[in-house]
């Protein structure tokens, strides 16, 4: 287990340290159920190599190789470079009570290959970034304010034509529920075949009813499906998504949504509507594709323990905004934020009996903030500036960001 | 795709038993009215003889107790006899199949009619949720839902026939337009023979009732088609979609309202009970020569074997075109076998 974990060949140590079960977890990282974590990374180590050949022939040949090369010499530091920089980024809900604020100023930075995880409770506005970052915000939702630059490009000055295109393409997004979010009148093939057909990657309506685009289409949506590691999918692309269980319909979700080979890949709760077990291969598997592929990652979660699992870098939301971020490890260890502190303390950890203390009180009104910091009626650290101005993100020992008057500097 | 046809024979069985419910409830409801055939027809005619009455009813049968004569009739269906209609002596399977068509193409044009209405209007109403087009095509169906088919009918022809004189008054086609006969649809029978004068004026005539049948249908429709693509537009696919980068009429059509169709298969397959019945009414108020027409005079006149198959075929229509709905809300929702 440590052995396999250990030697795969992540690029700039992509995979954070402590991740694997037995890499002697330290005293403050999460481990979520205990072992369960643990057998399901045995199981699906078999599942992996059930696939092996598509790495070989799938993903890391066929699919962008040039982008794998460069991405596995590609010095850490050149991360820099960002593909996506989200900055100041403010959404608003409109209800009768007055309006929801459901991103505060959000500043996100991505590189290439990155992969970034959002963590906080359930209401705090992760859903809402990632949409707004697509520019998919539901009615009567909106973008009050902010800049999203992909790879030099604002995203708020497209036209909705241009941004059609970025969408999918560039930018691609998978959701919570892959019950609900696959059509159920269209077959798992074709879904796939749209986000190919959309992007030119296969003709239109009246070209692809010849045979020889039918034969294409067959072809690659195969190929795309074997790449997620869905079984036997030269029957499977003709079925209805019913027909698959949950972990498949994720992975078709994956599939549809990586068709055009996105840059970045915003996933919102992608395993939390998932078993355990099935959990932990969905990760292994958009693992898998961040490393071969270099497609940086957005993981949107409200479990610590799956984005110390997953992800180097790690940002933790409240009330619509980020509290705190940093690398994983050190958040991890050494929380700041009293609110981080207060997540970490309601999450079990291996080998320890010490009852759960899950964080008093509830997430605030976002239709009616105060003044203050938003984390002031729950937190236990309150001083009386607390409640009367607004705490700034400032960096900490200079590792990360921490936005709380009583961070120590 | 087996077990699906084995279910289509289960459900054209169990079609038995409820035909012969029908035969039975109209056979019983046509002897509770007062009077019968023969009093009519004498009171119409005048000098007639008690002897004469006699044998008249000694020749239809209508001297036996009700159980010999429910069981002739019964007896008559199981062979595909249908009797003789009694103020006419024709066959009454000739009357039925003479007036099918017109009613027939009355029935279809009004469905088509909503259906072409209602669809773009509740998926319009649907996207611009609280628009203007919104806020007034659903007053519009209000109106249609509440106003009744002779009223708006009566309304049709002071307007575009009275006034406008746009449209004529009543009949199927002006005489002497009549198409060769193929399948006794005048539209579909004008178009086959590329005969336009034809179905110009047929269409004209169809205008008004195939509207005043259509509006309730396509009032309700609207409202359904409205209401089931609000929700799927929040549906997560539709969001999915979005994210894909597919374009949004793609959106609205093929992911949402391809989806919002299937509970209004199953509403429209309910609304053609309204289009049947309320046929007899725009029959008779535009002069329609159809079975809604034939029914009611042969209710007037207690024609009790016209009425009794007539009604039958209502009932048989009704049935199909459940069974119809049902499959093709199956061919709709892959979730679903019959
Ligand atoms: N369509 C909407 N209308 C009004 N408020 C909304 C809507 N969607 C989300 N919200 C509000 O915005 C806030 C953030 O929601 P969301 O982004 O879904 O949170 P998360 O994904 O972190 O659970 C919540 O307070 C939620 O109630
Ligand atoms: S700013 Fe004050 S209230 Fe807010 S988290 Fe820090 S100490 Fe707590
Ligand atoms: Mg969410």
């Amino acid at each position: 287990m440590a052995l396999e974990t250990g030697t795969i060949p992540g690029p700039c140590g992509r995979r954070a340290p402590g991740r694997s079960a037995d890499c002697a977890p330290g005293p403050d990282i999460p481990r979520k159920q205990g072992g369960t974590v643990n057998n399901a990374r045995s199981q699906s180590a078999g599942y992996t190599a059930g696939i092996e050949p598509v790495r070989e022939s799938g993903v890391a040949a066929g699919w962008a190789p040039a982008r794998v090369a460069a991405d596995a010499v590609r010095p850490a530091d050149e991360r820099a470079c960002a593909v996506l920089q989200v900055s100041g980024l403010s959404t608003v809900y409109p209800t009768t009570r007055g309006d929801v604020q459901a991103v505060r100023g959000v500043d996100l930075t991505l590189g290439e290959g990155d992969v970034l995880a959002i963590v906080g409770e359930s209401g705090c506005g992760k859903s809402a970034c990632l949409l707004s970052i697509m520019r998919l915000v539901p009615h009567p939702g909106r973008i009050v304010a902010g800049s999203i630059m992909f790879v030099g490009r604002d995203l708020m000055s497209l036209s909705a034509r241009e941004m059609r295109e970025v969408r999918g393409r560039d930018i691609a997004m998978v959701f919570q529920d892959p019950m609900t979010t696959l059509n159920p009148a269209f077959r798992v093939g074709d879904q796939i075949a749209e986000s190919l057909r959309v992007h030119g990657f296969l003709p239109g309506l009246p070209a692809s009813l010849t045979r020889r685009s039918r034969v294409r289409q067959r072809e690659m949506v195969i190929e795309l499906m074997r790449q997620v590691g869905i079984p036997s999918p030269e029957t499977r692309h003709l079925e209805y998504p019913h027909q698959f269980s949950g972990g498949m319909q994720q992975r078709v979700l994956i599939a549809t949504a990586l068709a055009c080979r996105p840059k970045i890949l915003l996933a919102d709760e992608p395993t939390t509507a998932l078993d355990v077990t099935i959990q932990a291969q969905v990760l292994d598997l958009m693992r898998e594709i961040n490393e071969t592929t270099g497609t940086a990652i957005v993981l949107v979660t409200h479990d610590l323990a799956i984005a110390a699992e997953f992800c180097r870098e790690v940002a933790v939301m409240y009330a619509g905004q980020i509290v705190e971020q940093g690398p994983i490890d050190a958040v991890l260890e050494d929380p700041v934020h009293p609110y981080t502190r207060g997540l970490l303390r309601s999450i079990p950890r291996l080998g320890e009996r010490k009852p759960l203390t899950p964080i008093m009180g509830e997430v605030p009104d976002l239709a009616a903030l105060g003044p203050g910091c938003s984390f002031a009626p729950r937190c236990d650290v309150r001083r009386p500036c607390c409640d009367i101005s607004q705490p700034e993100l400032v960096a900490v020992d200079g590792r990360r960001l921490v936005r709380c008057h009583a961070r120590r500097d | 795709m087996r077990r699906t046809h084995v279910q289509i024979l289960e459900r054209v069985l169990a079609t038995i038993p409820i035909a012969l419910g029908v035969a039975i409830a109209v056979f019983i409801f046509m002897r509770l009215m007062p009077g019968d055939p023969v009093d009519i027809m004498i009171g119409e005619a005048g000098g007639v003889t008690q002897e004469d009455i006699h044998a008249l009813k000694t020749e239809l049968g209508l001297d036996q107790s009700l159980p010999v004569q429910l069981g002739r009739y019964l007896a008559g269906l199981v062979r595909g006899d249908l009797g003789y209609s009694i103020p006419s002596s024709r066959p009454v399977a000739v009357v039925i199949l003479e007036a099918l068509p017109a009613t027939m193409e009355l029935a279809l044009c009004s469905l088509l009619f909503a259906l072409v209405i209602a669809v773009p209007i509740g998926v319009v109403s649907a996207v611009r949720q609280r628009s203007f087009i919104d806020r007034t095509s659903m007053a519009a169906s209000f109106l249609g839902i509440s106003m009744p088919a002779f009223w708006l009918g009566i309304l049709g022809i002071i307007v575009f026939s009275l006034h406008l004189r746009w449209l004529p008054t009543s009949g199927r086609i002006t005489y002497g337009f009549e198409p060769a006969t193929i399948t006794g649809l005048f539209t579909v029978d004008a178009l086959l023979t590329g005969n336009m004068p034809a179905l110009w004026d047929a269409l004209k005539h169809l205008a008004l009732p195939a509207a005043t049948l259509g509006a309730g249908v396509a009032a309700v429709v609207a409202r359904v088609v409205r209401s089931s693509m609000l929700e799927v537009l929040r549906a997560d696919y539709v969001l999915f979609a979005r994210a894909k980068g597919v374009v949004e009429r793609a959106v609205t059509i093929r992911h949402a309202l391809r989806n919002a169709l299937i509970p209004t298969v199953t509403v429209v397959g309910l609304q053609v009970g309204t289009l049947l019945g309320g046929n007899m009414i725009v029959e008779s108020i535009f002069g329609w020569p159809g079975l809604g027409r034939v029914v009611v005079d042969a209710i007037f006149s207690r024609d009790y074997p016209l009425v009794q198959a007539a009604v039958m075929v209502y009932a048989l229509t009704f049935v199909v075109v459940n069974l119809a709905t049902d499959v093709l809300y199956t061919y709709l929702n892959p979730k679903m076998t019959l």
